[in-house]
C-alpha cells in the first residue's frame, strides 16, 4: 500500500510539544520491554506467546493499517466518493475471520511445534528437511519487508519534515531512530504494547477530525447537500465499474499472506480469547476506516478542486482537514496518528524481517542441529534490527525507485504467496510441500506479471488474480505430489489442548 | 441517498454485528 506525502504545514510550539510527548511514551515502553524480550527469541519475536487479547487485537489491525488509511483511503474519498468503501470493506472482513477461525489453528500448531516465525509454521507443517520451502518464504519475506519498511522510513519522514518544517532526510532519520531504538530494546512487547498507543491515536484522531469538520459545516445534511451540487456520484456508493468494485473489496485478500500481521495472532496467550479479539479488532478497524472516509467526503465540501490542497495532492488533506478545525494540541496528535500508522506498520516488519535471518537463515539453517544460547541469538537479533533499519536506509536513500517498485507489489505479493498457501496448510489435508513451495512462486510471479502486462493491469487488482492462481497451483501441484505421512497428529495440534509435537 | 446511508451506515454496524454473533458462536462450539 502506498504511503504518505509531504504535509507541508507550518510547526507551532504546542502541536510539536503534543508530538515530543507522544515519543517519548514509545520510546519508554521500549526501554521497559527490553527486560522480558531479553529471554530469548520467542519473547523477543513472537512476545513468549503472552500477549493479552486487547494487545493482539489492535496490533494486529494497527500493524496492517499504514498511512495509507490515513492518506491513501482519505484521499480515494476524496476522489470517488462514497464507492471507496469498497476499499475498506475487503480486509476488514478477512481479518475479522482470520481472528476467529485461522487465528486459532496457526496459534494452537505454532505452541506445539514451537514455531516462532511464519517460515517456521511451513517447515514444522511440511517436514521441511532440506530447508526449501523455508528458503523460498525467507527469500519472498526479506524482498518485501525490507523495501516496505524503507518506504515507510521515508513516508515518515515526509510527514515528520512537512509538518514541523525540517529537512526531510533528517525526518527519515529521526523516524528510523526512534524505531530502531524502541524495537531493538523491547522487541514484540515493545512493537505491541507501542501498536496499542498507537491504536489509540489513530482511532481518536479518525473520529475527531470528521465530526468537527462535520459540525462545522452544519451538520450531515448541509454536508451531503453540498456534495451532491458538487457531484451527484459522490454520494453513490455503487459509482464504480464491476473491476474496480472486485479490486477494491480484494485487497482484503492481502491480509492471510502479510507476516507483520499473521505473527500477532501466534503471540496471544489463550487461543480461545482470539474471539474477544475479532470483535475488538473489527470495532477498530471499522471505526479507522469509516472515519477516513468520512473525512474524505468532508474534505470534498471545504476543498471542492483538488487545486486547493498543497501541491494538488489528495494525501494532504486530512492533516489539513485537522489543521483547520483542531487546537495545536490537537493538531499535534493528528501528526502523530500519520506517524503512529507508520511506525506501527514499520517496526511489525522490521521484526518479521529480522527474524527470518536470526531464526529462519541463522538458527534453523546455518546453525541447523547446533544448539545456540537463546541469550546469544537475542543479542544477534538485536544486532540484525539495526543492520536491517541501515540497510533499509540506505536502500531508501540510493534506490528509491527499486523501493516504490517493491512496495507496490508487497502487500500484494505477500497476500498472493503467503495467503493461499497458509489457508491450504491450515484446512486442506492433501496440501504438500511441492505445492506450497509452487504456489509460493505462482503468486509472486502472477502479481508482478498482471501489473506489467498492459491489457491485464486495467481490468482488476493484481492481488486478485494472483491469489486465485497461487491457489490453483497449489492445489493441482498438491494432487501429484504426496502429502507429509503424520497428517493426523499434524491437525490435531491445531485444535485446543493438544499441544504435543507429532 | 438511501445506498449512502446502507453503506455508511448500516454496512459498518452490520460488519461488527456479525463478527459479536460469530464471536458468540464460536464460543458455543468450543462447549
Amino acid at each position: 500500500m502506498q504511503e504518505g506525502a509531504a504535509v507541508q504545514i507550518s510547526a507551532d510550539p504546542f502541536a510539536v510539544g503534543s508530538f515530543i510527548v507522544y515519543l517519548s511514551i514509545v520510546i519508554l515502553i521500549g526501554v521497559l520491554s527490553a527486560r522480558f524480550s531479553s529471554g530469548g527469541v520467542s519473547e523477543f519475536f513472537v512476545g513468549g506467546r503472552q500477549m493479552h487479547r486487547f494487545v493482539v487485537a489492535l496490533s494486529a489491525v494497527v500493524s496492517g493499517r499504514s498511512a495509507w488509511l490515513l492518506l491513501g483511503v482519505t484521499g480515494m474519498a476524496y476522489t470517488m466518493g462514497a464507492a471507496a468503501v469498497w476499499t475498506v470493506v475487503g480486509y476488514i472482513t478477512v481479518e475479522m475471520f482470520l481472528f476467529l477461525f485461522y487465528a486459532r489453528r496457526i496459534r494452537h500448531f505454532t505452541e506445539a511445534h514451537d514455531c516462532v516465525t511464519l517460515p517456521d509454521f511451513f517447515a514444522a507443517r511440511f517436514g521441511d528437511r532440506s530447508g526449501l520451502l523455508r528458503s523460498v518464504l525467507i527469500v519472498i519475506i526479506l524482498m518485501f519487508m525490507v523495501g516496505y519498511v524503507s518506504a515507510q522510513f521515508v513516508g515518515g519522514g515526509k510527514a515528520f519534515a512537512g509538518s514541523f518544517g525540517m529537512n526531510q532526510q533528517v525526518g527519515v532519520a529521526v523516524t528510523a531512530l526512534i524505531v530502531v531504538l524502541y524495537t531493538t530494546l523491547g522487541g514484540f512487547l515493545a512493537v505491541s504494547l507501542s501498536d496499542m498507543l498507537q491504536a489509540c491515536i489513530m482511532i481518536v484522531a479518525l473520529v475527531v477530525v470528521p465530526t468537527l469538520a462535520i459540525l462545522d459545516f452544519g451538520g450531515l445534511g448541509p454536508v451531503l447537500g453540498q456534495l451532491q451540487t458538487l457531484d451527484v456520484t459522490a454520494i453513490d456508493p455503487t459509482a464504480l465499474s464491476i473491476g474496480a468494485a472486485i479490486g477494491a473489496v480484494g485487497i482484503g485478500l492481502g491480509s492471510p499472506g502479510n507476516p507483520h500481521i499473521i505473527v500477532r495472532y501466534m503471540s496471544i496467550a489463550d487461543p480461545d480469547q482470539l474471539r474477544y479479539s475479532a470483535v475488538v479488532g473489527t470495532v477498530w478497524n471499522v471505526v479507522m476506516a469509516w472515519g477516513a472516509l468520512f473525512i474524505g467526503l468532508a474534505g470534498r465540501v471545504y476543498f471542492p478542486d483538488t487545486a486547493l490542497l498543497p501541491n494538488a495532492d489528495t494525501e494532504q488533506l486530512y492533516p489539513l482537514l485537522a489543521a483547520e478545525h483542531l487546537h495545536p494540541v490537537f493538531f499535534g496528535v493528528v501528526v502523530a496518528s500519520i506517524f503512529a500508522a507508520i511506525i506501527s506498520t514499520a517496526d511489525s516488519q522490521l521484526l518479521v524481517a529480522a527474524s527470518s535471518l536470526v531464526r529462519d537463515l541463522y538458527e534453523k539453517i546455518v546453525r541447523r542441529g547446533i544448539d545456540v544460547p537463546q541469550k546469544r541469538l537475542v543479542l544477534y537479533s538485536r544486532i540484525v534490527v539495526v543492520l536491517l533499519v541501515i540497510a533499509a536506509l540506505v536502500f531508501g536513500l540510493l534506490a528509491q525507485e527499486l523501493v516504490f517498485w517493491l512496495v507496490l507489489f508487497a502487500w500484494a505479493g505477500l497476500g498472493a504467496a503467503i495467503g493461499p498457501t497458509s489457508i491450504l496448510a491450515l484446512y486442506w489435508r492433501g496440501t504438500t510441500r511441492a505445492g506450497v513451495i509452487a504456489g509460493l512462486l505462482t503468486g509472486t510471479a502472477v502479481t508482478v506479471i498482471w501489473q506489467y502486462t498492459p491489457v491485464l493491469e486495467p481490468i482488476v487488482y493484481e492481488l486478485v488474480p494472483a491469489f486465485a492462481a497461487s491457489l490453483v497451483v497449489t492445489v493441482v501441484v498438491s494432487r501429484l505430489t504426496h502429502p507429509p505421512e503424520n497428517l493426523d497428529a499434524l491437525f490435531d495440534s491445531m485444535l485446543p489442548g493438544v499441544n504435543r509435537r507429532p | 441517498m438511501t445506498a449512502f446511508y446502507l453503506a455508511m451506515f448500516a454496512l459498518p454496524l452490520a460488519i461488527i454485528a456479525t463478527a459479536v454473533v460469530l464471536a458468540r458462536a464460536t464460543r458455543r462450539t468450543k462447549r
